[in-house]
């Protein structure tokens, strides 16, 4: 993964709260997450639902842009101040010229393949215990570097169910 | 311009402007409330006016949008009516005292 980290040749600092990308925009970058932490999420009728975090050494992407070219509703905002470094699709596409660095390229997407299979059982496990363990079981690293607010959201609870979860 | 283009550009004036206001919220209160005279209005003012009218625009231009019998246009041509009232909203080299 460095190789395409070494590719950026532009690095961002963006301050908590603030929008890298917001619904409706064409985003074809791709993001490594050098320190802070940001979430990706949509609103659904003005609720906001977290689908995924990044904190350092995470990429992230609003991948079905990056993969279209057209419009995606996602958001991604920083949770704390954040820096980024960015790579974009061109710099992607011309990488992907030389056959070892498409292997790569493609490990890295099984491996998103498969962190969605996971992200999809997640959403559909009724127990919030069982949805908490699932996650607290893949990512523990996210319970040190994510607010708690936002993980419960990410895990369609209350905050308050989350604590009590996280006690007992 | 393409419509397309033109909707990408106010969305990235969007996110700016949108990050910008996110920054306020660190701000303390008396300067969020500070206000030149007793005529002027603070920040906070200035932002409940804008959501005022947000909320009360953003639905109603959704609404005409999604009732629409019209076919979206590739190429934006503003209107002088349009161009007039859009412009008449950008802030001025002499604000409004």
């Amino acid at each position: 993964m460095e190789e395409i980290i070494a590719l950026s040749d532009n690095t961002i600092i963006i301050d908590r709260s603030e929008f890298l990308k917001v619904k409706g925009s064409i985003d074809t970058n791709l993001y490594y997450v050098e320190s802070g932490s940001v979430r990706i999420f949509v609103l659904d009728e003005y609720q906001e639902q977290t689908i995924r975090f990044g904190y350092k050494e995470n990429l992230i992407v609003s991948l079905d842009s990056f993969l279209t070219g057209k419009p995606s509703d996602l958001f991604i905002q920083a949770i704390k101040k954040t820096v980024v470094r960015v790579i974009s699709k061109q710099q992607i596409d011309k990488f992907l010229e030389t056959e070892s660095n498409r292997n790569l390229w493609i490990k890295i997407l099984e491996n998103l393949v498969i962190q969605q299979m996971e992200r999809e059982i997640d959403i559909l496990t009724n127990s919030p215990k069982e949805r908490y363990e699932r996650v607290l079981k893949r990512s523990p690293q996210l319970f040190q570097e994510i607010p708690n607010r936002h993980i419960a959201n990410y895990l369609r609870m209350s905050p308050e169910t989350l604590s009590r979860l996280k006690k007992s | 311009m393409q419509s397309e283009k033109l909707i990408q550009m106010l969305l990235e004036q969007s996110r700016q402007i949108i990050n910008q206001a996110e920054k306020l919220q660190s701000y303390d209160l008396n300067t969020l409330t500070w206000k030149e005279n007793e005529i002027s209005w603070s920040i906070l003012e200035c932002l409940e006016h804008l959501n005022l009218y947000g909320d009360f625009y953003l639905p109603q231009i959704e609404n005409k949008i999604k009732n629409s019998t019209t076919k979206t246009d590739l190429e934006f041509k503003s209107g002088v009516l349009g161009n007039y009232f859009a412009k008449s909203m950008l802030p001025k080299e002499k604000l409004n005292k």
